[in-house]
């Protein structure tokens, strides 16, 4: 049986599936590749706006793309020491 | 004849030392756990910083304790009790955040539950029940913390539960055994510093 992910590992994986898209993806491939349903890819897509991971851009052909800020590609830099700190500290 | 001696004894300024580097090393956990809470938003990484900045208050309020005072009065104490109960009720959610779901916010239930426990030694002149009580709160939040896979965590909680044990050991021992009071301090600076050098393992580039 799959294991199940957490949160952190879900962000973790729906920014790296961005990153491996040239840092550009519209939102239904981005929620084919999470492997997560409408409702909860909708959840995670609207607080990784909130936390500013991630940024909605409006391309040439009014299409609406999910690219990474800054702080997403830190996310993704960091995510293995956070992991760490969190078992490391049982938070 | 031996002069008479005015200025600061030595154990009071040893006193003051391993206060302020108790509260740096507070700090430097808080700041140094910034980034990872600023991107994750973590309850579990929120709690602990949280802890550690009221750890960090109660180790720096004594040392003004002079000026608090005349200022406060006898609520001196009490903020102190408050304080220091946020520091303990902070610590133990950040460790049972994820089996536990509170009908209201968990930053407001530890203020309200801080501030009835602080007003008791006011109101009932229960000092050493409170103290006590902060003391089961603390063993709770080591004995939660208890993870059968990791031993780390479990070690890290006693030794601030040491490290608690020792800062009141020392606050006690001011008014009774004034020798005993440094060791204890520094004990427990040491044992903070423990802390902030695990920190810091973890959270180095």
């Amino acid at each position: 049986m799959m294991k199940r992910r957490d949160k952190l590992m879900v962000i973790r994986d729906m920014l790296g599936i961005i990153r491996e898209r040239r840092n550009s993806i519209l939102p239904t491939p981005l929620q084919r590749a999470s492997n997560l349903s409408t409702e909860r890819f909708n959840e995670y897509l609207a607080e990784l706006l909130a936390k500013g991971l991630v940024r909605e851009m409006v391309g040439p052909d009014a299409k609406t793309f999910i690219t990474l800020t800054d702080d997403g590609f830190r996310y993704l830099e960091k995510y293995q020491k956070i992991e760490e700190f969190i078992e490391e500290f049982g938070l | 004849m031996v002069p008479p001696h005015f200025g600061p004894q030595p154990w009071f300024l040893i006193d003051v030392i391993a206060s302020l580097v108790s509260m740096l090393a507070c700090l430097f956990i808080y700041f140094r756990t910034r980034e990872y809470y600023r991107l994750t938003k973590h309850e579990g990484i929120a709690y602990f910083r949280l802890a550690f900045l009221f750890f960090g208050l109660g180790f720096l309020m004594p040392l003004f304790h002079p000026l608090l005072r005349p200022l406060l009065g006898r609520s001196a104490g009490l903020v102190m009790t408050f304080v220091g109960t946020l520091a303990i009720l902070s610590l133990l959610y950040s460790a049972v955040h994820k089996r536990f779901r509170m009908a209201i916010h968990p930053l407001a239930a530890i203020i309200l539950v801080s501030f009835a426990l602080s007003l008791l030694p006011a109101l009932f002149h229960f000092r050493a029940e409170i103290i006590v009580l902060q003391g089961v709160l603390f063993l709770a939040a080591v004995l939660l913390s208890h993870d059968h896979k990791k031993g780390s965590l479990h070690a890290l909680y006693a030794l601030l539960f040491l490290s608690w044990l020792a800062n009141v050991g020392s606050r006690l021992a001011m008014r009774t055994t004034e020798g005993l009071s440094p060791l204890l301090s520094v004990l427990s600076a040491a044992l903070f510093l423990v802390v902030a050098y695990k920190v810091w393992r973890s959270t180095r580039h």
